[in-house]
């Protein structure tokens, strides 16, 4: 992330149609195990330490029926100076360790920011410069980060059902 | 003398990270954060502040609303202040109930000068030296929230992540 007041800033969704995001309902036993497994899971598959995960909600209710959650993290992968995946995976469900439903949905954004600080940032010479610059190298860059976003969100994705999979099978 | 202050939050690009919890003794949750308010943030009876509670025992259910605040130096230069929130009620007859808890935290930096020079010198300073230092404790800020908020899971049973520990990635 680019450390500066005033920034220039471009967003894009990694799956560009809408919605852009990627659900996952799962129903079966050990939903409760899901809330480790899944912070795991980001770790490896997106390559990111703790320091890059922010959780910015956490919602948990224990009942007689079972338990009830709700929790959301935020990714933050920094591509290069200017650009960095950002990612939220949002996990809900309730149930015991032996029955239970869960959702799961992942959105990835693509941001570059540009600062804007001082007064060469902000003339046109140095507008016009950034701008022939973006056109001609930066761009397919961008469309290449949007890609390993997309892939790394496929991943997770496949390595949650994965795991989902190997609760039922081992119930 | 002329005055620079910048104030960043810590969690940004989010303001708050939040706690909530169903299940019994959620008054707890203020009684726990009284207890360790002082250990944990490492401050002395004047860096930190129970600044209210409400307790409202009509009805069925005893409704609470309570605050705190922590201030904490970083440098000459830089002070790192924390708020948090708790809002809940319980039952009487049971003692169960719910709360949600609300944390954020800023980084005041408060630079001061005879006015001609002041702006360069910070430019220079902040440039050369101390973003760097900023840096490093908005880091540190968030955190200490993160891990805070990670203890009062623990003091009710409930799952937890890894939260990052060290700091000074940019640094």
């Amino acid at each position: 992330m680019v450390f500066a007041r005033s920034k220039l800033l471009m967003e894009d969704n990694c799956f560009e149609e809408e919605p852009g995001s990627v659900d996952i309902k799962l129903v079966g036993p050990g939903v409760t195990k899901l809330y480790k497994k899944i912070y795991e899971l980001i770790k490896s598959t997106f390559m990111v330490s703790d320091s890059d995960i922010q959780e910015t909600e956490y919602n948990w209710g224990k009942g007689e029926k079972g338990e009830k959650f709700s929790v959301t993290w935020w990714i933050h992968k920094d591509m290069d100076i200017f650009t960095y995946l950002y990612i939220s995976v949002k996990l809900k469900g309730e149930g015991t360790d032996k029955a239970g439903s869960a959702t799961i949905s992942i959105r990835g954004l693509l941001r570059t920011e540009y600062p804007q600080d001082t007064v060469w940032q902000r003339s046109l010479f140095y507008e016009m410069l950034r701008t022939f610059w973006h056109r001609v190298f930066y761009h397919k860059k961008r469309e290449q980060y949007a890609e390993e976003c997309r892939h790394m969100t496929i991943m997770l994705e496949n390595k949650i059902k994965e795991f989902f999979e190997s609760l039922k099978a081992g119930s | 003398m002329a005055k620079i202050s910048i104030v960043e939050d810590c969690l940004a690009p989010d303001k708050f990270i939040y706690l909530s919890y169903k299940g019994p003794d959620p008054w707890g949750v203020a009684k726990r954060i009284s207890e360790r308010i002082r250990p944990f943030f490492h401050v002395s009876a004047s860096g930190t502040n129970n600044s209210r509670i409400n307790w409202d025992v009509t009805g069925e259910n005893i409704s609470f609303f309570s605050t705190w605040w922590v201030k904490k130096d970083v440098s000459r230069f830089s002070t790192m202040r924390f708020y948090l929130k708790v809002i809940g009620s319980f039952s009487k007859a049971t003692n169960e109930g719910e709360f949600t808890l609300q944390l954020d935290g800023n980084l005041e930096t408060k630079f001061s000068g005879w006015g001609p020079v002041l702006k360069p010198m910070w430019l220079i300073y902040s440039y050369l030296f101390y973003n760097r230092v900023r840096r490093q404790a908005l880091e540190k800020c968030r955190n200490i929230l993160l891990a805070f908020r990670n203890e009062l899971k623990e003091y009710f049973n409930l799952q937890i992540t890894e939260v990052p520990r060290a700091y000074g990635t940019f640094g």
